[in-house]
């Protein structure tokens, strides 16, 4: 089931109140589109809510596995809602393998939902990762629609793509970026 | 008032009914409705802190009547009793061993209340139909055998093994020795089935003019009271939260209830089709509270 963004934010404050009424708290990190839907980007319907993180004594660790806890909160708001299992997941948390771009953490929008602590990505960050996700996934995918939403500047658009190639330097992978650029307006610095 | 109030004085009715039947001082009329001491007593227990005097005067009939319990099939059952329940009853059981001494399942290390009898309360009138699983004990008894004859006395299909009848609260094993031991007797037929023995009624009529009259119904009561337990919880958790809190608590109870709800052949609410509301929820706990105990079909959720 997809959701658009009050269901979305309906199922987070369930979770946030299933969460403190068990005595817990998490504190994550959402990059994505749901993250985008949460903050007005975009309106399309999204499926799941991407955790590049979980943060942990104030650091950001990896999202894969989630806390027991909070992975048991997540099913059984699933199972109450129709939600899929996993509509919460650390699906990108390998972007902190290899580096979040520079001041993520300043740039971040934080929202409260009982004991869940959530961080949202900020949209600077946000066209990183979807320039990065398009690259991969195509002029036509979803990201690539993302994107246009966020109607990045030339200057942001190059900006993401030097993150990107720390991310791959492989000259395919090059090769389509020059051509995602092209096509959102951005000019290969390179 | 709220829904677990509704459900309180609901269970607490019930619960009067069957205690009165049995020969409790009261005057809630009796219904020809079957009634299962081993369930009764755990269901009244779990209900004690709503109503002390039902607990005490189901206490002096105990005191009474005690020989009618079945203490291993009272241990079986409280095997697959809830926390809440199994804690509920352990008072109740070393009131009982301090009452009518013997071992008494949850008793030990369980602190007594300090009761004092009415000693108002009667033998049961055997002859009263809701009594007849008492009746079969007093023929056949305090044992499986009674218990089974009791289950398949209005069996809704042509046969039956060990396997159909585990919700009356014993092992497989002692099932499947005691009907062996009803098919020796003459009473039940059974044929090998695969690597199964299958019964049925041989002298089911001889059997009914022994004991009539029957009760209209002869509900599932071991699952039931499990299910009206678990209900009780659910309300008494739920009082305090949010719909939206609510309604995941009931679904982790539902996966609790599973098996037992599986027994009485009700589906519980589930999201797969559109989001539960906690309002449904509600009605649909509140329907099946009413029809199971009445030995009738459960209710189905109602998506609206």
């Amino acid at each position: 089931m997809n959701f658009l963004a009050g269901a979305l934010e309906e199922a987070l404050e369930t979770l946030g109140e299933l969460l403190a009424d068990r005595g817990e708290e998490a504190e994550v990190v959402a990059i994505g589109g749901g993250s985008l839907l949460l903050l007005g980007f975009i309106a399309r319907p999204t499926k799941d809510l991407d955790l590049v993180a979980v943060v942990d004594e104030g650091k950001y660790v990896s999202a894969e596995p989630l806390p027991d806890f909070l992975s048991s909160a997540i099913r059984d708001v699933a199972a109450a809602t129709g939600l899929r299992e996993d509509w919460i997941n650390g699906g990108p948390t390998k972007l902190l393998d290899l580096g979040l771009p520079k001041g993520f953490e300043s740039r971040t929008t934080t929202r409260h939902f009982g004991g869940l602590v959530l961080h949202l990505a900020g949209r600077k960050d946000q066209v990183f990762f979807k320039l990065y996700a398009s690259v991969d996934q195509g002029p036509d995918s979803k990201h690539a629609i993302d994107l246009r939403k966020l109607q990045p500047s030339s200057d942001e658009l190059n900006a993401a793509a030097a993150w990107c190639r720390t991310h791959d330097s492989s000259e395919g992978f090059e090769q389509q970026l020059e051509l995602a650029l092209r096509a959102f307006g951005g000019e290969n610095e390179r | 008032m709220s829904a677990r109030h509704d459900l309180v004085e609901g269970l607490l009715d019930l619960l009067w009914r069957q205690w009165t039947t049995l020969g409790v001082a009261g005057v809630n009329g009796a219904e020809p409705i079957a009634i299962d001491l081993e369930a009764l007593l755990i269901l009244t227990a779990q209900l004690s802190r709503q109503d002390p005097r039902l607990r005490d005067e189901a206490l002096d009939w105990c005191a009474k009547s005690h020989r009618f319990i079945s203490k291993p099939r009272l241990k079986q059952l409280l095997k697959l009793t809830s926390d809440t329940g199994r804690v509920a009853f352990a008072p109740f059981a070393a009131t009982l061993h301090h009452q009518v001494g013997g071992t008494w399942p949850t008793a030990e290390n369980a602190e007594r209340w300090k009761v004092s009898l009415s000693t108002k309360s009667r033998a049961p009138e055997l002859e009263e139909p809701a009594l007849i699983n008492l009746k079969l004990r007093a023929l056949f008894g305090v044992s499986a055998r009674a218990d089974i004859i009791a289950a398949i006395l209005h069996w809704p299909a042509p046969d039956f093994g060990a396997a159909d009848l585990v919700w009356i609260g014993y092992t497989k094993r002692n099932l499947a020795d005691a009907l062996d031991g009803l098919a020796d007797a003459g009473l039940l037929a059974s044929v090998r089935v695969g690597n199964r023995l299958r019964f049925s009624w041989r002298k089911r009529r001889p059997l009914i003019r022994l004991v009539e009259p029957l009760p209209t119904a002869i509900p599932r009561w071991p699952p039931i009271a499990r299910v009206l337990g678990g209900f009780l919880e659910l309300l008494e958790r739920t009082e305090a939260k949010s719909d939206r809190a609510a309604v995941v608590e009931a679904v982790r109870m539902f996966e609790l209830l599973k098996e037992d709800l599986k027994a009485l052949g009700v589906e519980p609410p589930s999201a797969t089709k559109a989001p539960l509301k906690w309002q449904r929820v509600i009605e649909w706990v509140q329907a099946n509270s009413w029809e199971l105990p009445r030995g009738r079909q459960g209710v189905a959720y109602e998506v609206r």
